[in-house]
């Protein structure tokens, strides 16, 4: 079984060779012929969560999964409806100042680049801050660092660390594993420069959302393999672990917002090198070789299609002998992460993943 | 194990696209054009209004000047393709951008123009290159491509505020 994944594995590198090449007329392909979602909005959506989904329709969003990418990444995203549904709250949307960003190239691409997060309190310590290094999620396809500006910005705040938010290199332009392979090159840069940010490289850990939890747990795995600083700790924000089309939640919330089943499919059209590359256990992470990664925290929704993923993946990582803790947050959707200023079960998992990380650290 | 390969075979299947690229047609390439550009102007006017930094000041006024320029290559490009130009209008989302800006003063507003350029920036840049390399009209193709050089040159400069 393991000798078949390693084949599987192997094919795909040498695909990667091929996914190198940028098409950026893949962004005008056709949508692929995929079932949308007809069955209804799953129930249980609690009113906080559902204030700032209801803002989608009213910002213009249109079913993903019909769309062409290059028509998919003009949508509004679930940070645009949460600024909506902030402002109308009578807040204010601007960026917490108090957390500083600079722009740094990791790679030659345009898109291989990071942004380093500077809390407040890091100016005249002089004492070097933990570091943590983070990757967006949009299933590969979509969204960038800046539509995920919440999530890295908080941690640097209440963690008190460097973060650094990983832009990659992304699909159809550049295919499966381009983003993996930009994922590792970025952590292993982080790593070295980290001192010159006044981040302390042997207090390290990897976060991620979604597509970019993803990253950060092949990324630990990377560390393992290839001699590179071990990171502490790992967060994992509803990632894509699992391809097994009939995991529950891919059914009980085929028609959630603002992720759905079919997007799933419509990401795995546009990423994907070939059909075999839903078997590399990168992308299958819960077939993965999981053993000797650092403990793992693992965020979820209850009402999100991504949620076995979390739920099978935590049961991977304890029959690999990792330390892991799962929690599934009830009344909440996929993106929900970094929006407690407005949702509760968001400031609730706020507090979780800031608590395991500050353990982490040795805070 | 072969049953889940079974099955990813199946849902492959599936999701195989119909062949050959479906692109943008050319007044729906013009129409977001349009609105991105509008949403430009009129996001960078209302910093200028208020903003007491350089860099922003800078840049702001950098974006009118490109932006007239990039709609006024796309008008004369459409002539010459003979497709009529939509009158420019936002898109909800822009629109809900523009009220957000209204709604934040001094460093506040600057900050939130400074994010909202970069997702701006980063929808535009896809807009045009992927009419550059998979448009219909020639001549809307060809200016397509120079704006995306234009607005790469932005995305450059956001990076470094």
């Amino acid at each position: 079984m393991r000798v078949e994944w390693c084949v599987a594995g192997a094919a795909s590198l040498m695909i990667g060779g091929g996914a190198m090449a940028q098409s950026p007329a893949a962004l005008n392909d056709a949508p692929p012929a995929l079932p949308l979602a007809t069955t209804a909005t799953p129930r249980g959506v609690a009113g906080d969560m559902r204030s700032v989904l209801e803002q989608l329709p009213l910002l213009g969003a249109r079913p993903i999964a019909a769309l062409a990418p290059v028509e998919a990444r003009l949508e509004p995203t679930a940070a645009d409806a949460y600024n909506a549904a902030i402002r109308k709250s009578g807040m204010s949307v601007a960026p917490d100042a108090t957390v500083t960003t600079q722009d740094l190239a990791y790679g030659a691409d345009p898109m291989q680049y990071a942004r380093i997060y500077r809390p407040g309190a890091a100016a005249g310590t002089g004492a070097p801050l933990p570091l943590l290094v983070y990757y967006h999620g949009g299933g590969w396809v979509l969204a960038d660092l800046t539509a995920y500006d919440a999530t890295p910005r908080l941690l640097a705040k209440q963690l008190n660390a460097i973060v650094v938010s990983v832009e990659y290199r992304r699909a159809p332009e550049f295919r499966f594993p381009a983003q993996h392979d930009d994922a590792a090159a970025a952590y292993g840069w982080a790593v070295q420069n980290a001192a010159a940010w006044g981040a302390d490289p042997t207090r390290v850990a990897l976060a991620g959302e979604s597509a970019g939890g993803n990253l950060a747990l092949n990324t630990a795995l990377y560390a393992r393999d290839h001699a590179l600083a071990r990171p502490a700790h790992v967060l994992a924000i509803y990632p894509i672990a699992n391809s097994d089309p009939a995991l529950p939640s891919r059914r009980d919330s085929a028609g959630a917002a603002p992720l759905d089943t079919a997007m799933l499919g419509w990401f795995a059209h546009y990423s994907r090198s070939n059909a075999g590359d839903a078997a590399d256990p990168r992308l299958n992470l819960v077939r993965a070789d999981l053993r000797g990664l650092p403990p793992v925290t693992i965020v979820n929704a209850q009402i999100d299609p991504l949620r076995s993923d979390g739920e099978t993946l935590a049961q991977a990582l304890r029959g690999a002998g990792v330390s892991v803790q799962q929690r599934t947050y009830s009344g909440v959707t996929h993106e929900f992460f970094a929006m407690g200023r407005l949702v509760r079960g968001a400031y609730d998992a706020e507090l979780f993943a800031v608590a395991r990380l500050k353990t982490a650290f040795g805070l | 194990m072969r049953a889940l390969a079974g099955l990813m075979t199946l849902a492959g299947a599936v999701t195989t696209a119909p062949a050959g690229a479906q692109a943008m047609s050319p007044a729906r390439y013009l129409e977001a054009a349009g609105a991105g550009d509008l949403y430009e102007r009129a996001a960078s006017q209302m910093v200028l209004e208020s903003t007491t930094d350089a860099k922003v000041r800078d840049f702001a006024r950098m974006m009118l000047a490109d932006h007239a320029r990039g709609s006024a290559a796309l008008r004369a490009a459409a002539a010459r393709a003979r497709v009529r130009v939509p009158a420019a209008a936002l898109t909800r989302l822009q629109t809900e951008q523009i009220a957000e800006l209204r709604a934040e003063t001094g460093l506040a507003r600057d900050a939130t123009y400074v994010a909202q350029q970069r997702s701006a920036h980063a929808r535009a840049l896809t807009l045009h290159q992927a009419y550059a390399a998979g448009g219909s009209a020639a001549a809307l193709k060809a200016a397509a491509g120079r704006i995306a050089a234009v607005l790469a040159r932005h995305v450059e400069a956001l990076k470094a505020m």
